[in-house]
């Protein structure tokens, strides 16, 4: 029978196969041995690693008591001249994630407020100058205090939303009630421990002035009104979408510098420079983001040209993007990596500190990280204004095995939580697990896809051990994480001295003793331990040599307002 | 005729029958899965309270799934796909947008490969360069279509070249690489089976030059040939995952990815309808060409 | 020469089995002993294949990984193919409603995304290396259904076959020594090529969470770690790829050596 004369019937000696993996290896061995040593003469580039921020100056201050304030110069350009200076520039810049929805009070994640934070402005911002934030008025052009309840505050009467409309009170009143009712943070920021409104009425004086009605005194409030969460919106807008998240790009719209043009889901966000912005007019005409979410094709895109910038750029990464002659960025961050330990599970405090004093902090953030992080002093980046350095949890292994001996907690195990989101976070979950197993603890690492992972830590609580970084905007903020029964509280921190100092701070008038309070505060929580505090990873951009004045902020936030070529 | 009219009804009803169960899969499949629409949306902010009811009432998820389901069916009828809440657009103009470059991809990548494929054959069964053929096919087998993305990229930085991210040229490149081996192995084998059966020898007799001789036997490897082309076509249209996304290809494959990871439920379905009809046709036109195209088969109808 | 080729592949399959199975005995250094000091150094005599992004061992990470990518792989390709082509043919025989439904069911299972198919099994029965297995061979088996199906139907249309009937062969005995000889020859190939398949298929379920826990190393999950670290320090990828494209060949060499041997011995 014939018929079954298949394969290759052929006499050729198979040889050749084998001469062919050779070539691929060989292939591969070349481009690594042409991309390590094939460059004669590296030049080091000088790179700038702190960024200043010029264009503002920032002022830095505190609401006292019945205090006015109103902004120093109007920044609105003399359009005439400036408008010959004006560049237009296409810049293009490589995301590791996509916007996770189209709704700025819905924004949650670093893209999300890298995109809509261009779209979009709060009453307040933050400021930048190189080493502290600071929170300053954003639309807002003045404001006083009337008691100790109620504010008044005037908006700039310059500015417009990229529908032509011009800014007023009304808009601002039905946004904040949408952040408030539909925007998760929202809720966190404006609400107090009972989870009652902190505004309780918004009465709109005239068309640019409107008076917000407190329930108590809250000190945060201009730093919270600075969070993107808060952003103004048209009225319309924000009542066509009074239940549910904003679902068309027409509707996106702001009175920030960029207006969205485009969204392709999962590719590709273009925003165009909107030419009726009331403050300085970038020279940025179009912002292209292109959602590449391989590292080494971010890498690629950045060497070759493709895109100016690429984001989340890994420790390792650096000293290849610089040799290949491209700039690298550095900026301290805020985001807090840490392991968050369920205090449900783990109730005595001696094993939490154990596992703190269990990890080589100095080793992790030396070589896993390569020294592009700061070893955290405290529950909060020390960026944020009244963050205090407290004692670290120096590398330990005796006192932790003590500590744990002392607790009954030896020979146990306990299970990682980590998203499959980051590989960053599943290496170091492996660094974790060989810390506690040098300290006598098994720990079995969990990968979860990420929207899983959300669900199991912070809405089900089941859960060890887990890695994640939350990024808050204030050190206020950042408290709140771990008040009891808050939202971001995944695992169930609960300390009533903690929350009542909390309640202190809100409502504090005393500058000086509000440093104070927040100190203690800091502290309790330090001792506390619900968490492994670990780093502050640095914010690394990798950028083409031939764009100039790129800023960072610290919540990874590209500022391009100085951007020229 | 009569024949072919029950043919034509009896495929009907196929895709429906596979639509049907498709979609309701995925469906259930995704909603077991842990985390909703609504966890996306919040994050880390889990809002138990009012939030929570008034996105869950306004996205139809706190009614019994088998009535969303239900109702997701009487939707499609009328055209009704819904609006993607994450994507900013409805999801018919969203899921058709990358349906047609996922089947322009799946199109060209069958084409370039298939021409490469023929063109070694005929190398290869002219007895030129054997050697080569034998080379490229094991090149192209020896590692995944998703390494050939990676290494390819790595060349093309090297090479200085700027590399076309979100264009389908990279995308095609890589799956015409990696397919070339292994179609040019089912195509070779077929045609070596075609010139052991007695009707090439009979063509030989009568003198047929080398390429008419390489057409008939080409011609008696098309039908099988043709089955496998299908299937991966299939496959490149439902989504190359991994080529898509390392070159930012807004195809279906990431479509699929990212409307699972947001839980993007409207999305998902309408990504389970084109889908399913697809590939349900894509089995109907094999086995139909099948029939038409190999005289043995044709003479059992 | 035929030979050579025959004995070469078979020597290397059953070396790198080897390996595998010995790993404990062979590999230098523990697969999950991190050393942070020692990251991303490039191969030297104290590691060969040079250090991981956590300082572990490349080449004893590489050994562990290859006998968990065998242990995965193999199994998956084996279960489709049997169940696929064994369905294929019987519904290419029965005809009628059996092959309706059959093909019914194994174009939902085409449809359905391989990753979906994962989450279910994961769903089912946790993340295991069987859930894995069964996962992979669920989203192989279509392929090896049609292919099987449309073998078979056209194997049941030769003369030969025809004539066989005519002499009063059995079923069963046309089933195993006309359309089983047929099946192997013609899916031996892509059985083999199915294997980088399968071992990409557990890379890309390790995405999401459906791949063996780390520490532990897999072919799938080192690669789609190391791909990162391409710029970096290449020799990462390299080792694992190599291992990849050596196996694939040499497992696509054994089995056309071994087709033709099914058809000299037909002959």
């Amino acid at each position: 029978m014939f018929f079954f004369a298949l394969g290759c019937g052929e006499k050729v000696p198979r040889t050749g196969a084998y001469v062919a993996v050779g070539i691929v290896i060989a292939f591969l061995l070349g481009l690594g041995a042409g991309f390590l040593f094939g460059r004669g003469g590296v030049t080091t580039v000088t790179v700038p690693t702190t960024v200043t921020h010029t264009v503002e100056r920032t002022v830095t201050f505190t609401p006292p008591i019945l205090q006015q304030y109103t902004s120093p110069q109007p920044t609105a350009p003399t359009t005439a001249t400036q408008a010959q200076l004006l560049q237009n520039i296409t810049l293009k810049v490589a995301m590791s994630t996509d916007i996770r929805a189209l709704d700025i009070h819905f924004a949650m994640g670093v893209a999300d407020f890298e995109v809509l934070g261009k779209v979009y402005e709060a009453l307040f911002k933050i400021a930048w100058d190189g080493s502290k934030l600071a929170y300053v008025p954003g639309l807002v052009k003045s404001y006083s205090q009337l008691n100790e309840t109620a504010w008044l505050f005037i908006l700039r009467n310059n500015v417009v939303f990229h529908n032509g409309k011009k800014l007023t009170a009304e808009d601002v009143k039905y946004s904040l009630l949408r952040s408030i009712r539909l925007s998760g943070i929202g809720k966190q920021l404006l609400t107090d421990a009972a989870g009652n409104p902190i505004i309780t009425d918004i009465v709109i004086a005239n068309e640019t002035a409107f008076i917000l009605k407190l329930s108590a005194p809250f000190t945060p409030l201009f730093e919270n009104l600075a969070h993107l969460s808060t952003a103004i919106m048209p009225k319309e807008i924000a009542l066509k979408y009074w239940d549910g998240p904003i679902t068309s790009i027409e509707d996106v719209i702001g009175t920030g510098p960029f207006r969205l043009v485009s969204y392709e889901k999962g590719a590709k966000v273009v925003l165009q420079r909107f030419d009726g912005y009331w403050g300085n007019r970038p020279n940025v005409k179009t912002l292209e983001y292109l959602i590449m979410p391989d590292a080494s094709a971010r890498m690629s895109a950045v060497i070759s040209g493709v895109v100016d910038v690429a984001v989340g750029i890994s420790p390792d990464m650096v000293e290849a993007l610089r040799s290949q002659g491209i700039e690298v960025y550095r900026a301290p961050g805020v985001r807090l990596v840490l392991v968050a330990i369920n205090c449900k599970r783990v109730l005595d405090v001696r094993i939490r500190q154990a596992l703190n004093y269990a990890v080589n902090k100095e080793d992790v953030v030396k070589e896993f990280m390569r020294g592009y992080a700061e070893i955290a002093t405290s529950v909060a980046s020390p960026t944020f204004p009244n963050v205090v350095s407290l004692k670290p949890y120096t590398y330990n292994v005796t006192k932790a095995r003590q500590l744990l001996e002392e607790a009954g907690f030896v020979g146990k195990k306990l299970t990682l939580l980590t998203s499959t989101r980051s590989p960053k976070d599943i290496q170091l979950a492996q660094v974790i697990q060989q810390y506690l197993k040098n300290v006598g603890i098994e720990v079995e690492i969990v990968q979860m896809e990420h929207t899983a992972f959300l669900k199991r830590v912070f809405t089900d609580h089941d859960f060890d051990l887990a890695i994640y970084g939350p990024s808050p905007s204030s050190l206020y903020y950042a408290l709140t994480y771990w008040r009891t029964g808050a939202s971001l509280n995944g695992p169930e921190y609960s300390n009533p001295e903690y929350d009542k100092l909390l309640d202190e701070i809100a409502t504090e008038p005393s500058e000086v003793k509000r440093v104070e309070l927040y100190r203690k505060a800091q502290e309790i929580l330090w001792r506390d331990a619900p968490a492994i505090w670990l780093y502050f990873e640095d914010i690394l951009i990798a950028a083409r040599p031939g764009i100039k004045g790129l800023q960072v902020l610290p919540f990874q936030m590209l500022i391009v307002d100085n951007v020229y070529v | 005729m009569r024949r072919l009219w029950i043919n034509i009804v009896k495929g009907f009803l196929n895709l429906l029958l596979v639509f049907l169960i498709t979609t309701a899969v995925i469906y259930f499949l995704a909603r077991l899965f842990p985390g909703d629409t609504i966890t996306v949306l919040y994050g880390e902010v889990n809002s138990l309270q009012d939030g929570r009811r008034i996105l869950e009432a306004k996205l139809g998820l706190d009614i019994p799934l088998y009535i969303q389901l239900i109702s997701f069916w009487q939707k499609i009828l009328v055209g009704d796909w819904g609006i993607s809440i994450f994507a900013g657009k409805p999801v018919f103009d969203l899921v058709f947008q990358r349906y047609v470059n996922s089947l322009m991809l799946s199109f060209t990548a069958t084409l370039t490969t298939t021409a490469v494929c023929i063109l070694l054959a005929y190398l290869s069964f002219t007895r030129r360069c054997r050697r080569l053929t034998t080379l490229v096919a094991s090149i192209s087998t020896s590692i995944p279509a998703a390494l050939w993305g990676v290494m390819l990229m790595v060349a093309l930085v090297l090479a200085k070249v700027s590399i076309p991210f979100g264009s389908i040229i990279m995308p095609l490149i890589t799956l015409t690489i990696a397919g070339v081996g292994v179609f040019y192995t089912i195509l070779k084998s077929l045609i070596d089976e075609a010139l052991s059966e007695p009707f090439m020898a009979f063509y030989r007799a009568m003198g047929l030059t080398k390429s008419r001789l390489f057409l008939k036997a080409l011609r008696y490897a098309l039908p099988m040939y043709i089955t496998a082309v299908l299937y991966r076509m299939g496959l490149i249209i439902a989504g190359a995952v991994a080529t898509e996304t390392i070159f930012n290809y807004p195809g279906m494959g990431k479509l699929l990815i990212d409307a699972f990871a947001s839980r993007d439920y409207p999305v998902l379905l309408g990504w389970a309808v084109i889908i399913s009809l697809t590939l349900a046709a894509l089995n109907i036109t094999g086995d139909v060409m099948q029939d038409i195209l190999d005289p043995r088969v044709r003479e059992l109808m | 020469m035929k030979n050579l080729a025959l004995g070469a592949s078979i020597l290397i399959i059953l070396a790198e089995l080897l390996l595998a199975l010995l790993a404990d005995l062979i590999a230098p250094y523990s697969y999950e002993a991190i050393d942070l000091g020692n990251r991303l150094s490039p191969p030297s005599p104290r590691h060969p294949l040079g250090t991981d992004p956590l300082g572990r061992d490349v080449f004893s990470r590489l050994i562990y990984a290859m006998r968990i990518t065998f242990i995965i792989a193999i199994p998956s390709v084996l279960i489709a193919a049997l169940m696929g082509a064994a369905v294929g043919a019987l519904a290419a025989a029965a005809k009628g409603f059996t092959d309706f439904v059959l093909s019914r069911i194994f174009d939902v299972m085409y449809a359905i995304p391989s990753f979906f198919i994962a989450i279910a099994v994961l769903l089912a029965m946790g993340s295991s290396v069987t859930g894995i297995i069964i996962a992979i061979s669920i989203s192989l088996a279509p392929m090896f259904f049609r292919l099987g199906k449309s073998i078979a139907r056209e194997t049941l249309t030769k003369p030969y076959v025809e004539a066989a009937k005519a002499i009063g062969a059995s079923p069963i005995w046309i089933a195993f020594n006309y359309v089983g000889r047929q099946l192997l020859a013609t899916l031996t190939p892509t059985a083999v090529y199915m294997l980088s398949t399968a071992i990409a298929l557990e890379a890309t379920f390790g995405i999401i969470g459906l791949s063996v826990s780390p520490p532990t190393p897999s072919l799938g999950n080192m690669i789609s770690e190391y791909k990162e670290y391409i710029f970096v320090a290449p020799w990462l990828a390299v080792a694992p790829i190599t291992v990849i494209a050596v196996t694939i060949t040499t497992l696509n060499t054994l089995a056309n050596e071994l087709s033709k041997r099914v058809a000299v011995f037909e002959k």
